[in-house]
């Protein structure tokens, strides 16, 4: 074999070689810069679903906060007619007393009630002021009235101090131990207890 | 110098030149992946970085939507509610009234 013959096979094989070489420097390029894309695509998507995630949460928060708020604002409605009624009740009652009906009906039937209620043939009557005298004047028809009711005979006496209360009237012993509130602030309260479930009824009909 | 020492010496000089080749090809090839390397890195990098405003800016404002429509289906309701509920005011007072004075 020639020099030349020997020249062009060395330089054929390095040529080989470099070849190899180069190739194999691509391929592991491209390789890597493939893994690289595909982790960057894994990013991104869960980055997305996280992002996703999160903005799903904050409408389900937000949208549920907003539910709270539109029922409260249906439930300060209703409350404010509920305190528009009790209101009326009130002016109602205020005027009821300047009825007849009041001295006649009225206070005779919730003494009866609370005399009832008390078991006690002597009680003590207690009225707010505007109604004291006038229920003096009228107190022993108001007893007749009573007994017959109860069967019994029974004995009113009007206490001269005067109480705070709208209207009605509060019993007592005469040892003043036990006490029936028969007046219109605690028939009052106890219809707003009572009564609630029915006007709100009434009102969503 | 003998004919046999010249072609000696030429022989070296094509080792050499063979070596040469591939010493420059290994070269080239470290610096396509050197380059590819950071070609990866700042594929990586940039996905990293990637921001999602434009989907949070659009799910933001149907939140707002939603909520504001919400809002006023209960305000609605709210509404209808208190201004019926106005007209039944007087009856049930007076139903009221009855229970507590138990009077016909």
């Amino acid at each position: 074999m020639g020099i030349e013959e020997l020249r062009k096979e060395i330089l054929e094989e390095a040529d080989k070689k470099v070849d190899e070489i180069l190739s194999e420097a691509r391929a592991k390029a491209e390789k890597m810069i493939k893994e690289a894309e595909r982790q960057a695509d894994h990013i991104i998507e869960r980055k997305k679903e996280s992002v996703l995630k999160s903005l799903k949460e904050r409408e389900k928060s937000e949208l549920a906060i907003a539910r709270i708020e539109g029922k409260r604002l249906v439930y300060e409605k209703k409350w404010k007619l509920v305190d528009l009624i009790f209101k009326q009740v009130v002016e109602k009652l205020k005027s009821y007393r300047d009825d007849n009906r009041y001295f006649e009906e009225t206070l005779p039937l919730y003494i009866f009630e609370g005399i009832q209620f008390l078991n006690y043939n002597e009680v003590i009557l207690m009225v707010n002021q505007d109604d004291h005298d006038m229920l003096k004047s009228k107190l022993k028809s108001i007893e007749n009235i009573v007994s017959k009711k109860l069967g019994r005979k029974v004995k009113l006496i009007l206490d001269d101090k005067p109480i705070r209360i709208m209207g009605g009237v509060v019993l007592s012993s005469s040892d003043r131990n036990v006490f029936y509130n028969s007046s219109f602030d605690a028939k009052l309260l106890d219809a707003r207890g009572k009564l609630t479930a029915d006007i709100l009824d009434m009102l969503l009909r | 110098m003998s004919i046999l020492s010249l072609e000696i010496n030429k022989l070296l000089e094509i080792e050499k030149e063979a070596e040469e080749k591939i010493k420059k090809a290994r070269e080239k090839a470290e610096k396509i992946i050197g380059e590819a390397k950071k070609k990866a890195e700042a594929i990586l990098d940039k996905a990293e970085k990637t921001g999602f405003s434009e989907i949070e800016k659009e799910y933001s404002e149907k939140i707002d939507m939603d909520r504001a429509k919400i809002m006023d289906e209960y305000r609605k309701v709210a509404d209808d509610l208190y201004s019926k509920g106005l007209g039944k005011v007087e009856a049930i007072a007076d139903y009221i009234i009855k229970k507590i004075l138990e009077v016909e």
